[in-house]
């Protein structure tokens, strides 16, 4: 059995295997240096990395360490005086009592301050004699970089050495001498219960609470190369109003009103389907207002327009799909129980140079989403930018979700829903819970993706909101804007663009400072050509 | 441990990155992957996975650059990233279930999937698993002394403690893992 104590568990945590990175690591990550780096202050060489070379010792640990040299100082000549002046008045007493001075005390030992701390935290490395006998039998390096290499491996030894637990990695156990080697020491009592549970403490960060057992709800359609709803849902099957309105089962219950009318808000629109930044081709709005001219409000599609933009989702490091989720206050409600939430789910960027030809790279079929409420949060919701979709799709009875669409490789899926949350909800309470579902491309089995949001996950202000959902929000309003939605001119242009300024002068050092300044530009346009109309 | 020619080099390479130096970024990378790459891969013990990681770790690098306040080395800010980068890999909350059990059986599993990445690195070798579980402070302590090849003095200014201090914190590790490993093998 083995003896696991320190020495030995720093020897293995020492050891080295060697694997080399993957083949092609090195210019995948090369290739990701982005063509303009952030601008940083001016460095000079001398200073460019602390802690090494012309390093400047941080203020307060200078005045440390002077404070406690003036400790020891002080310290040490008070001890060796009261020492002296003990010996003087007992010699005295002894003196005037008629004892042999020889009963006295052992004479004055001048005081000596006390021990560095580093001596006491350092014991000696164990083994140094035996490191050295290895240290003369180690065999030349046979080149330059190996030199170098074995140098700087010697160095990190000698570093980790110096801790006191790691005699010398070279050293096998059978290596070492019987005698060398301490006997294991006690076991710490309260590491010991800590340490014993702990893995299972630590998995429970993993951990995900149970989805809430809310009602079936809304549907993420699908498009070219997005994720697809299925089965087809006709507008004359919605319920009236007022029953739409106490359902949140039927997503078309919602998803059909107009603007404003079950949110008491503007229409802020959204998109739930198509690919997003560096793939997708502009909108045909934002073509259009570059040209200087408006688009024809019957042309614009919100979801579309939405989607152009990128909103910083991160794709996948290593499952099919990253599913990114928030949401907050929005910043057009009247109604202060009202969010805005986003989902978005990105597919698995494909490792080549050629990015026509990772999009084209199917990554998973037979996908569909779908997004449940909370009935006991949410009183009402609505997927928005919808409205006017002609093919919607829902699921099917038994919330199997119907006919698919396929994902490519690095493709994007955003969808915006408004909410309205009940008086009263706690922040652990689950607002809704994202179920995505897929079929790997290659066969592999089907999987399901589930990701809650609960309302502890919600950003308490629109300023205070991700840069993402903020964006998304600006862009879907300004989609209603250059759409004529009655309930989009009631926010006023002007307030559209003062928030697009201030997100886009908050942005301006992040990824999506281009996409923002990008916006302010639109809503300028559009504000100069709705006035001059 | 890094000599100070070795640090002399980061900064100089880092002043000029600093300038807009795209080269200079190059051959930082071609410094620091290696060591990147070695912490996650000790950390997650997937090859695959620990590539991944340190693709995603340079990415946000590059983004946070201009939060670097430079009082470590880059190297020292980079295995802090890669060991951030790896803990929000295990906290993605997401759960991937299989939903047809007939397809489980006959079809071969697509890319291993976080929970059973997740599951790697729980059945994974005793002492990495030790690591994992020490309490944060502890587990940064001895993943970037050991397997990020860090200095204490790195270590100490990263984390804003003295050296004494680090070596206090791994002296307590140590002891937490012997108390783990010896209960493991009860």
């Amino acid at each position: 059995m083995t003896p696991w104590n320190s020495r030995e568990i720093a020897r293995r945590l020492a050891e080295r295997d060697d694997v080399e990175p993957p083949e092609g690591l090195l210019e995948t990550i090369k290739s990701e240096i982005p063509a303009t780096l952030p601008a940083l202050h001016a460095v000079r060489e001398s200073d460019g990395m602390a802690g090494h070379g012309g390093q400047r010792m941080p203020r307060r640990r200078i005045w440390l360490m002077a404070a406690s040299l003036a400790a020891v100082v002080v310290g040490g000549l008070l001890g060796l005086r009261m020492m002296q002046r003990a010996t003087i008045t007992t010699a005295r007493q002894q003196e005037s009592a008629g004892e042999a001075p020889a009963r006295a005390p052992q004479p004055a030992v001048p005081a000596v301050p006390p021990p560095p701390v580093a001596a006491k935290t350092a014991p000696a490395p164990e083994g140094a004699g035996v490191s050295a006998d290895l240290d003369a039998a180690r065999p030349e390096p046979e080149t330059a970089q190996q030199a170098a290499k074995e140098k700087k491996a010697e160095t990190r030894r000698s570093d980790l050495k110096s801790l006191g637990y790691l005699a010398d990695r070279r050293l096998q156990p059978s290596q070492v001498p019987r005698a060398a080697s301490p006997p294991p020491p006690p076991r710490p009592p309260v590491p010991a219960a800590k340490a014993a549970a702990a893995p299972e403490e630590q998995i429970t960060i993993m951990a995900e609470s149970v989805p809430a057992s809310g009602v079936k709800g809304g549907v993420a359609g699908g498009a070219p190369g997005g994720v697809a709803g299925g089965g087809g849902l006709r507008k004359d099957a919605a319920p009236p109003l007022d029953e739409r309105r106490r359902d949140t089962r039927d997503p078309w219950g919602v998803l059909q009103t107009t603007p404003g009318v079950a949110t008491d808000r503007i229409n802020v629109g959204g998109n739930e389907s198509g690919q997003q930044s560096e793939y997708a081709s502009p909108a045909p709005e934002r073509r259009s207002l570059a040209a200087g001219r408006l688009p024809p409000p019957g042309a614009v599609r919100v979801e579309d327009f939405v989607s152009s933009f990128s909103y910083g989702d991160e794709p996948p490091v290593r499952d099919d799909f990253a599913v990114h989720a928030e949401g907050a206050p929005t910043a057009f409600a009247t109604d202060a129980g009202t969010r805005l939430l986003r989902f978005n789910i990105r597919g698995r960027e494909a490792r080549t140079e050629n990015k026509a030809a990772e999009t084209r790279q199917t990554i998973a079929r037979n996908a569909g989403a779908r997004v449940e409420f909370n009935p006991e949060v949410v009183s009402r919701w609505r997927l928005v930018g919808s409205e006017d979709r002609a093919a919607l799709t829902r699921e099917k009875p038994g919330g199997d979700i119907g006919p698919a669409g396929q994902v490519g490789a690095g493709q994007s899926v955003t969808a915006l829903y408004e909410v309205h949350l009940k008086p009263g909800v706690s922040g652990s309470q689950t607002i809704a819970t994202l179920h995505l579902r897929f079929r790997a491309a290659d066969g592999g089995r089907a999987l399901e993706i589930t990701r809650d949001l609960r309302v502890a996950d919600l950003a308490p202000s629109w300023e205070k909101a991700p840069p993402g959902l903020r964006l998304a929000s600006l862009a879907a309003e300004l989609a209603e804007v250059l759409k004529d939605s009655t309930g989009a001119k009631s926010a006023g242009l002007d307030d559209l663009l003062r928030r697009a300024r201030q997100l886009s002068a908050e942005l301006a050092k992040s990824p999506q400072a281009a996409e923002a300044a990008d916006l302010v530009r639109m809503v300028e346009e559009t504000v100069r050509l709705k006035r001059q109309k | 441990m890094r000599d100070r020619e070795d640090a002399g080099e980061e900064g100089r390479l880092f002043a000029a990155l600093a300038r807009g130096d795209r080269e200079a970024a190059e051959r930082l990378v071609e410094r620091t992957y290696r060591t990147v790459y070695g912490l996650l891969r000790r950390l997650c013990g997937d090859v695959d996975v620990a590539a991944d990681l340190t693709q995603e770790t340079y990415r946000k690098a590059w983004d946070a650059l201009s939060g670097f306040d430079r009082r470590a080395q880059f190297s020292t800010w980079l295995c802090r990233i890669a060991y951030n980068t790896f803990l929000n890999h295990l906290r993605r909350p997401r759960r991937l279930v299989p939903l047809e059990e007939k397809h489980t059986a006959t079809v071969a599993d697509p890319a291993p999937a976080v929970d059973e990445t997740v599951g790697l690195v729980v059945a994974g070798d005793r002492l990495r698993r030790a690591v994992l579980a020490l309490p944060e402070d502890l587990r940064f302590t001895v993943t970037a002394l050991f397997w990020g090849d860090l200095p204490v003095r790195e270590v100490a200014l990263q984390e804003g403690v003295t050296t004494v201090a680090i070596r206090k914190r791994l002296k307590r590790a140590l002891a937490a893992l012997a108390a783990a490993l010896e209960e493991d093998l009860r």
